[in-house]
């Protein structure tokens, strides 16, 4: 029996030793139907030296995999996958081709540190494909400014990309609009277009996205002279608002505002509906697919407005949309609009550096993008490292489809 | 106005409780015959709900079908769960804490399986599984879910009574809550029993699966609410099925009352403290006897 | 070089935690899902004293431990004469409370968003000794009195009345340990990751502790610390099977409660077990 301990604790330093002295193979493209491939690199088995080939560049994807927040962060993964699949087929980025190296963050914050750490210490990428979820991103800023490999990704708050002095983090960029802008530009469509003047607010004080937007929200009424009557709160994983939406629709608002994640958009919706609400229901860029019929009531959802990424009416797009959803069998959420852009930024910058493939010269070159053409629209990538004046598509849903309205910015509608 | 408001919120709360008591009264079968919390029984919650969700997405089956499929699923993985987690250390009389540990990596586990297979999409029961959304009695709502849970809840609590009362495997099933070891004595099938035990409490679970599903959004994490049965349970006392029932109804009540004066933020805090007082000054629970750790 | 002292330095930390569990769970069989949230409140407190009022970082550590000792009493005194599920409920309970009060006192703890600008200052050197430390504390009281009563109680809780231990006196003790082994694991994460936020003291962490505790042995200070190594190693060896990792652990740690219900390690206590590496002694069988 002893002896079978003294081989298990020799075989676990062994793995830990090699695994650690091994740069970590990439992972193959995920698709949607087989589990992650693993690389040839067994634990004990004598492996290949994967060592940084002179014909790949290597790009660092920093995803939650396994987390609460995995279905959010997969759309990045396979955004940037079919973007690479593309770029590889028609030979790569300046004779290279280009290779995904993921790290499953487990929406720890801890996990993330580790995880890019790892990504620019082990495996040497850089530049890091970032993601949609700003508590990580506010965790890896500090440690991006030391390690100096930037990252670009969906972390939309703040502080995830600006430091508390207003400077910019220098390797962090943001490939879609902030909380802020996307709550102010709502906020301000809905006092010009919808006419709201007694909104109420319904949202997730334990997410920041959630908080963010609904803030940002409630500032750009009351700058208009609007008011928000009444606040509401609730927390991850609440399935029954009933309580709070009774307590809001007794004192009659013109409008609900309620940023949250696609889980819980159709069930605000229905419950709202059923308890006899009759007006606008008003919400953020993760209403589809979910809020959207066949999820949801089309009787429930027949009020509703939210900014959306993209207009979906694009014919363009309609391409690319169909193309995803075979490859993965899901439908695109506002992830895989966005991330696409945001990998698209990574992959301008990349081209730009020719042969220079450092993180100083793709730093440098995310700087400089002007008049990038993303799904999103043009724009460029302005100093607080956000994209300038990025209008979003207003949406409306009529007979449960999403249905185009109009361009907006918080100045007001875009021609 | 007023007092409309407070009426639906009562409605609100008796709704909340409906699905909590029916995962408090399948939850509590275990604690009353094993007397540990099994929160494996998130597990089967979840799995459930799923296998469901299937049943109604790629069968397309109508509402009853797809419930008794919910109910099949929980009760084959109750019995998994039996003689994965709890069977060695029954036998081997392990103390309270392995119990805890062993239920509780198992829900993880059935967790994880869950993301593993369906963490990479939102799902959802379709819409057309219940025809009328809601109910209206005057001015106020029920959803026709919470009213088929409620009766669910009242039909399982009823037959469960009676299997419990009035037949053999029930008397048996009682007999064990007392004591296993001593209705193992009079001959009867111990480990039969516990089986037994699982496979209602999986049938409980299944069926409580597929109707919060109904009402939810299908994560994996769904098993989660488990903890409402765990907390009804353990407040409701030992020995009392009813007092689980009421204790649940009571959770969802003060949970809606609570948000409905000062929020959801809050809540959690103002529960504990009664959550505290009420186990020092009623530490039987609303309706069972005292008890004793196991020495 | 970065890499290695990271991951190191938060196991380190994570560690410490476990110490207390294996104190409190291990030792003594007391189930708490809420031990997480007394990271939190060390956590906290420490960098809302440190970032927001500019106290010195030793005077806060201090300041965080003392804060937690004193909430630790209360909930020990409130639920530490119940029933064991109470406990666990209640634990469970606090934890959420805890939990619902870092994110709604937004003007302190940062709310949704979390506490950011916390300054580097616990090195690896620090979290390293601070390890040390506690496993001396840790074998300190388990080669004590205290300790032995642990097993006495746990093993038979009546008889060990009878013979004299003050039971809710020792469980208190223990509880306040534990409790503040993680608060101050807290400090020393939250002055290292440099930013904390709600979801990283949830009940699930606590869970995740006490499988470590029940993996490596709860009865085997060196078998938690060995278990604690491998579990908390693993998910960077085994990186490219991410999605199945979980379900390996849970696998394993089922497999290890019904057949080696001492954890993988044991009982055993490391001068045996260093003797038996070089020995040909039989092992007894469990």
């Amino acid at each position: 029996m002893k002896k079978f301990y003294k081989i298990m604790i020799a075989a676990f330093v062994l793995m830990f030793l090699i695994a650690a002295c091994t740069p970590a193979t990439a992972d193959e493209p995920v698709v949607e139907e087989t589990e992650v491939v693993a690389p040839e690199t067994g634990e004990e088995a004598s492996e290949e030296e994967v060592v940084e080939e002179p014909e790949y560049i290597l790009i660092g994807n920093l995803q939650d995999e396994t987390g609460g927040m995995a279905v959010l962060s997969t759309p990045l993964t396979y955004a940037a996958t079919m973007k690479i699949e593309e770029i590889n087929a028609a030979g790569g980025i300046n004779g290279r081709l280009l290779k995904l190296v993921t790290y499953d963050t487990r929406s720890d914050v801890t996990e993330a540190i580790n995880a890019y750490t790892r990504m620019v210490e082990q495996d040497q990428v850089p530049v890091v494909l970032g993601p949609p979820i700003s508590n990580i991103g506010i965790a890896v800023a500090p440690v991006a400014e030391e390690l100096q490999v930037p990252i670009v990704g969906l972390f939309m708050v703040e502080s995830a990309f600006k430091q508390e002095s207003g400077e910019p983090w220098t390797y962090m960029f943001l490939g879609q609009n902030s909380d802020v802008t996307q709550g102010s530009i709502m906020g301000q469509y809905s006092y010009d277009q919808l006419n709201v003047r007694r909104s109420a607010l319904l949202y997730n004080n334990q997410n920041s996205y959630s908080a963010g937007i609904g803030m940002a929200y409630k500032a750009q009424l009351e700058a208009n002279g609007a008011e928000v009557i009444i606040e509401e709160t609730y927390a991850w994983g609440d399935q029954d608002f009933r309580a709070q939406l009774t307590k809001i629709i007794a004192e009659d608002p013109d409008s609900i505002f309620f940023p949250g994640y696609p889980a819980e958009i159709p069930l605000i919706l229905a419950q709202a509906y059923e308890l006899g609400y009759e007006g606008l229901m008003l919400s953020d860029n993760s209403v589809p697919p979910t809020g959207l019929s066949p999820n949801t009531d089309p009787e429930a959802n027949k009020n509703c407005y939210y900014p959306y990424g993209i207009n979906p009416e694009d014919p363009e797009l309609q391409a690319w949309v169909a193309e995803y959803e075979e490859k993965f069998g899901v439908a695109p959420l506002a992830q895989s609009f966005s991330g696409a852009d945001a990998f698209g930024l990574i992959v301008t910058a990349l081209e730009a550096c020719g042969d220079d493939i450092s993180s100083e010269c793709i730093t440098a070159e995310l700087n400089n993008i002007k008049g990038y053409e993303g799904f999103q629209g043009t724009f460029d990538m302005a100093a607080d490292h956000q994209p300038s004046s990025l209008p979003m598509a207003m949406m409306k849903i009529v007979d449960g489809a999403q249905v185009f309205d109009m361009w907006y910015l918080t100045s007001g509608a875009v021609e | 106005m007023e007092f409309r408001l407070v009426l639906q919120q009562i409605i609100n709360g008796l709704s909340l409780g409906a699905i909590y008591s029916l995962i408090a009264v399948g939850f509590a079968m275990i604690f009353n015959i094993l007397k540990f919390s099994n929160f494996a029984h998130g597990g089967v919650l979840g799995f459930s709900a799923y296998a469901g969700f299937l049943a109604a997405t790629k069968l397309g089956l109508p509402l009853f079908p797809v419930i008794l499929v919910g109910m099949l699923t929980g009760a084959v993985t109750a019995i998994i769960i039996e003689f994965i987690a709890f069977r060695w250390i029954r036998k081997r009389n392990g103390q309270l804490v392995y119990f805890f540990v062993t239920s509780i990596t198992m829900l993880m586990l059935l967790q994880q399986i869950l993301i593993i297979y369906f963490g990479k999409a939102f799902d959802y029961y379709p819409i057309t599984l219940i025809k009328t959304k809601v109910v209206h009695l005057g001015e106020l709502t029920i959803a026709t879910n919470y009213i088929l849970t409620l009766i669910a809840t009242v039909l399982a609590f009823s037959l469960l009574t009676w299997v419990l009362k009035k037949t053999k495997v029930g008397i048996a099933i009682r007999a064990a809550s007392n004591d296993l070891v001593a209705t193992g004595l009079m001959g009867i099938n111990a480990d039969f029993i516990v089986l037994a035990t699982f496979a209602v409490s999986g049938m409980l679970g299944g069926l409580s699966g597929v109707l919060y599903g109904l009402s939810a959004s299908l994560t994996p994490q769904i098993g989660q609410i488990v903890v409402k049965g765990f907390i009804a349970s353990v407040l409701g006392g030992l020995g009392s099925l009813t007092g689980v029932a009421i204790a649940a109804f009571a959770l969802g009540l003060i949970e809606v009352f609570l948000i409905a004066t000062i929020g959801s933020g809050l809540s959690p805090v103002v529960i504990f403290f009664i959550m505290v007082v009420f186990l020092l000054v009623r530490p039987q629970g609303v309706a069972g006897q005292s008890f004793v750790d196991k020495a | 070089m970065a890499y290695y002292l990271t991951v190191s330095t938060s196991i380190a930390i994570v560690l410490i935690s476990v110490m207390g569990t294996h104190l409190l769970t291990g030792m003594n069989g007391m189930f708490s899902l809420g031990q997480a949230a007394f990271m939190g409140l060390g956590a906290y407190t420490a960098s809302i004293l440190v970032v927001t009022f500019g106290v010195p970082f030793p005077i806060a550590v201090v300041a965080s431990i003392l804060v937690t000792l004193v909430v630790a009493y209360f909930v020990g005194f409130a639920t530490l004469r119940i029933r064991q599920d109470f406990f666990a409920l209640a634990l469970f309970g606090f934890g959420q409370a805890m939990i619902g009060l870092f994110t709604e006192l937004v003007q302190l703890t940062g709310g949704a968003h979390g506490f950011t600008n916390i300054p580097r200052i616990t090195t690896p050197t620090l979290a390293f000794v601070s390890l040390a430390v506690v496993i001396f504390i840790v074998w300190s009281i388990r080669r004590s009195h205290f300790g032995r009563d642990s097993l006495a109680i746990r093993g038979n809780d009546m008889a060990a009345k009878s013979s004299g231990i003050d039971i809710f006196k020792h469980r208190m003790v223990i509880f306040m340990i534990s409790s503040a082994f993680a608060a101050y694991a807290g400090v020393l994460l939250a002055f290292y990751n440099r930013y904390i936020d709600s979801n990283s003291f949830g009940w699930m962490i606590s869970v995740t502790w006490i499988i470590i505790v029940f993996f490596g042995g709860r009865d085997s200070l060196i078998g938690t610390l060995l278990g604690g190594v491998i579990l908390l190693v693993l998910p960077e060896v085994l990186r490219f099977a991410s999605e199945w990792r979980i379900t390996l652990y849970c696998i394993t740690i089922l497999f290890i409660i019904n057949v080696m219900p001492k954890g993988l390690f044991g009982s055993i206590k490391l001068p045996k077990f260093v003797k038996q590496l070089f020995t040909k002694k039989q092992q007894e069988a469990e």
